[in-house]
């Protein structure tokens, strides 16, 4: 049974008189506990679908068209009231730069209280205090935080903080957009470890959003792949990081140097990322693909499904044009 | 280049102070470089109707020594702008040498800049104008320079923000490291980079040396050999009740002026803004 | 005399104004470099590979310390001649969409380098010394981008320029400041390959510094790895990499996830976060965090040992 459902989401900004085309027909299904990875560079999209998720784009500017059914809900279809019942109660996110998103004069236990009581305005205080308390142990962060400043905070437990401040009704769905990626190395092991073991405790499905592949292998149980707001590929973690099917996926593997084995040629993908605001005939890899061949440039690829949930938007994979 | 000019002429056209602004002041322009054509008496002559009212002789009628007020506001166009924009230009330039030296140079040489800034802020300007222009006589170009002179502060403190932001800025470092010299730096990339909002103060600067100008002679210490509308003000004053065209027009005059620099600084402000939000 | 640079001791203190705290960003870096090598230097954030990144280039002055190039120390050299110094020492910045002046357009940006140095006779003649560069480098037809604005480039475009400007006055130094960290992951192979390419043909040396190990670990010859402000260990690359000594490098090492789904990490876990070199304790800097500190180690700074042929390591826990 999924839990969130995103069938044809198309996302379009109008920004001085252009159309930008940032998520293209994109449909994908989330089940329960599947934690998944979105994974893509600059301009995939990636971090536009999760905020249309959460109806958090600016309604002027954007139109988005398709469905997104959380627990057989359209949430695209119903209104603010009822989305903000949803928002943060069963679906929270925690960004990447959090220290913006808190109010530097406040400290830390007196702002997730003021969130906490949004939903529950009668909550008493002690209450609060309580559930904020056992979420810090969640997250490890030690009862002092309560008192603290934000700008008296590290960057890696300002990430703590605002992890605990998305579990604060414990939510069924997490969407982490860039969540670790300004820490460092060692911060970043440490905290996803610490969503791992929650997402067991807390029983939460979780989608994170990155640009980094590393992060979903070691830490997800599937993963999509998205190009110029096209999804080209996606499966198990286990399928598509080790046997790449799509070209792009497979550059993009390519890309990374690793640590092990011969110190071998490394080769990315040449060319730069198509304009979105151009509509584009055929795939919209061709242009960077050493693998195109005709129809690439003129028929867009349709998502083709394999076996163990791998779905691949290639002409050249699954016979298309083989047999 | 073209790509330039084209997008500048789009920006004017999309805001409405901008637009206005410029048409007024072309209007403005229009008449000081005209004026002989547009002008319908020498504005000196002294007629023999005096203190007329306005008609279709005399437009704005003729002040209490028969000169054509029409003509007289006509050929003041002209000193109001000169004044205006050269002591505008000597107060922007100086401003922004200094502001960016003390901005960009940081460390000691800011300090003193600072304090020499401090110095001038205190100064009551007008009355060293007036006392500059009480030792060295009232000439138009005294008047110039010595407004230009003490308003640069405005410019200076602008500037000084603006370098201070921009010297920490990668381009600069970069340019550094390239082998650019600390005023190779200081000219071709900080002034240029930090310059916008200062063209948008300095068409404030303009209406203001107008009023100062206006102010001055107002109390007589004007150029006497120049028409400028402070004078033709100064004079009227006397003539409110029975000639109250004299002043009125002259005024009116400033007025206008006053206003379109005042509209093309504020387009210009408005320009500043979303530019700031279109750049990464 | 091989030795293309030699840094003594370097080390470059910073005092807070309010809390009269000192800020010991480098604290006695000590290192040489060969003519043709690349040198990685990798840390977190805090460790001061930045800031000796700028004082290699000599956009900071050192509190104490000296930097020689070439045999001469180089705020001589920036004194006596500054032309000279920057032609032989460029730098990439992290950010390529900030490293030019936006008002400038591709051909006033690369022959106004040229300018500053004299190099050419004529704008013509300097305009075709970009063209053949920028096509030497990859960027095809090279005419049509010498008009284009910043602004209107990508990335991974910007970077290229910004190696193709500093490699038009033949440097024999460049360092490069994280200069892959902000472009997209598939683009960073041909930039990384550019540098290489460059340097191993002209002869020249690279100071590559990052927080990416396995970045690090492609483009360099040897690795010095760094801690609030020293260094900990180095050595050549593939031994660093292999045989690592430093408990901290061990630690960063094994915190670098795969690409790989199967591979399963030792991953040393340590608890805290990189602290700022501020009140940096008697003993070594990394025992308030270190897995197998012991009490001499709180106690004294381990001296820098040599493990083997070319690779350093201060700690008290080698051999």
């Amino acid at each position: 049974m999924s839990l969130l459902e995103i069938n044809n989401l198309n996302v379009e900004y109008r920004v001085e008189g252009k159309n930008i085309k940032a998520v293209k027909d994109v449909s994908l299904d989330i089940g329960v506990q599947d934690s998944i990875g979105i994974v893509g560079e600059s301009g995939s999209g990636k971090s536009t679908l999760a905020m249309a998720i959460l109806k958090l784009l600016p309604a002027n500017i954007t139109e988005i068209t398709g469905e997104i059914i959380f627990d057989g809900v359209d949430l695209l279809k119903i209104s603010e009231d009822e989305l903000r019942k949803i928002r943060w109660k069963d679906i929270a996110v925690v960004f990447q730069k959090s220290m913006n998103s808190l109010s530097p004069v406040h400290k830390i236990g007196f702002q997730m209280s003021d969130i906490y009581k949004v939903h529950k305005p009668k909550a008493s205080d002690r209450e609060v205090k309580e559930r904020i308390l056992e979420l810090f142990d969640l997250v490890n962060l030690s009862e002092r935080v309560f008192d603290l400043y934000p700008h008296e905070l590290s960057g890696g437990m300002m990430q703590r903080v605002s992890i605990a401040l998305s579990l604060i009704y414990f939510p069924r769905l997490l969407i982490l957009d860039e969540a670790t990626t300004a820490l460092d190395v060692v911060t970043q092991g440490q905290i996803l470890d610490e969503i791992m073991k929650l997402e067991e405790k807390l029983h939460l499905t979780r989608i994170m959003i990155t640009h980094d592949v590393s992060v979903v292998s070691s830490t997800c149980k599937k993963v999509a792949v998205m190009y110029a707001g096209c999804l080209l590929e996606s499966g198990y973690v286990s399928d598509v990081l080790t046997k790449p099917k799509h070209p792009y996926t497979e550059g993009l593997l390519n890309s990374y140097p690793s640590l092990k084995g011969e110190r071998k040629n490394l080769r990315g993908i040449p060319g730069t990322l198509p304009d979105l605001s151009i509509s584009h005939r055929g795939c919209i890899f061709a242009d960077r693909c050493k693998k195109a061949t005709e129809i690439c440039f003129n028929e867009e690829p349709k998502m083709m499904e394999f076996d163990n949930n791998w779905n691949v938007a290639c002409h050249l994979v699954g016979g298309a044009d083989c047999d | 280049m073209i790509e330039n000019s084209q997008q500048m002429l789009k920006a004017i056209n999309s805001i409405k102070e901008l637009k206005v602004g410029i048409i007024l002041l072309m209007i403005l322009i229009g008449i000081a470089v005209f004026a002989p054509l547009i002008a319908t008496h020498d504005p000196y002559v002294l007629n023999d109707e005096m203190i007329a009212k306005p008609s279709s002789k005399y437009i704005f009628g003729t002040d209490g020594l028969g000169r054509d007020v029409f003509s007289m506001v006509v050929y003041g166009s002209r000193t109001s702008l000169k004044i205006g924009i050269i002591a505008a230009a000597i107060s922007s330039v100086i401003g922004t040498l200094i502001g960016g030296v003390a901005g960009y140079m940081g460390g000691k040489v800011d300090k003193v800049i600072s304090e020499i800034i401090n110095m001038f802020l205190m100064l009551p300007t007008f009355f060293l104008i007036l006392i500059v222009v009480a030792i060295y006589g009232s000439s138009l170009s005294n008047i110039i320079i010595v407004i230009g002179l003490t308003s640069w502060t405005g410019t200076a403190r602008l500037m000084r923000a603006q370098a201070i932001s921009l010297r920490e800025r990668t381009f600069i470092k970069s340019a550094k490291t390239i082998g650019e010299s600390e005023m190779g730096i200081l000219f071709k990339h900080i002034i240029p980079n930090g310059i916008f909002p200062i063209i948008a103060d300095s068409t404030m600067s303009v209406s203001s040396a107008i009023l100062s100008e206006a102010g001055l002679s107002f109390i007589g210490l004007g150029d006497p050999n120049v028409v400028s509308w402070g004078q033709i003000i100064a004079h009227g004053k006397g003539y409110l009740t029975r000639g109250w065209w004299i002043c009125t027009f002259s005024g009116l005059a400033i007025v206008f002026t006053v206003i379109s620099f005042y509209l093309i600084g504020e387009g210009m402000n408005h320009i500043l803004s979303p530019k700031l939000n279109k750049i990464k | 005399m091989t030795n293309l640079i030699r840094v003594n001791n370097l080390t470059k203190w910073y005092v807070g104004k309010k809390k009269k705290q000192t800020i010991k960003a480098v604290d006695g870096v000590s290192f040489t470099l060969e003519k043709g090598k690349i040198l990685g230097i990798i840390g977190e954030s805090g460790c001061g590979k930045s800031t000796l990144g700028r004082l290699l280039v000599a956009l900071e002055k050192p509190t104490d310390g000296t930097i020689e190039f070439e045999d001469q120390i180089i705020n001589h050299i920036v004194k006596q001649e500054p032309l000279k110094f920057r032609r032989n020492c460029q730098m990439i910045f992290q950010n390529p969409f900030d490293t030019f002046d936006p008002r400038n357009d591709i051909q006033k940006i690369l022959t106004n380098a040229l300018k500053i140095h004299n190099i050419g006779n004529s704008k013509e003649e300097r305009v075709d010394i970009c063209i053949k560069a920028m096509e030497d480098a990859g960027i095809k037809p090279a005419k049509d981008y010498l008009h284009r604005y910043p602004h209107e480039l990508s990335g991974g475009q910007l970077q290229r320029i910004s190696i193709i400007r500093s490699m038009l006055l033949k440097p024999k130094l460049i360092i490069a400041d994280e200069p892959v960290s902000m472009l997209d992951v598939s683009v960073r192979a041909d930039i990384l390959n550019v540098l290489l390419n460059m340097t191993k043909e002209k002869d020249a040396s690279m100071i590559f510094i990052s927080h990416d190990i396995a970045t690090t670990r492609y483009i360099s010859d040897m690795i010095a790895v760094m801690y609030l402000g020293r260094i900990v260990e180095m050595g050549k690359t593939d031994d660093i990499i292999q045989n690592l000594k430093h408990p901290y490098t061990k630690v960063l090492i094994s915190n670098c996830a795969s690409i790989d789904p199967f591979e399963k990490a030792n991953v040393i876990k340590i608890n805290g976060e990189p602290p700022t070199p501020i009140d940096t304790g008697p003993g070594c800097y990394f025992a308030p965090r270190c897995y197998k500190a012991c009490e001499e180690c709180k106690e004294s700074y381990p001296p820098m040992i040599k493990v083997e042929d070319g690779h350093y390591a201060s700690c008290f826990y080698l051999g």
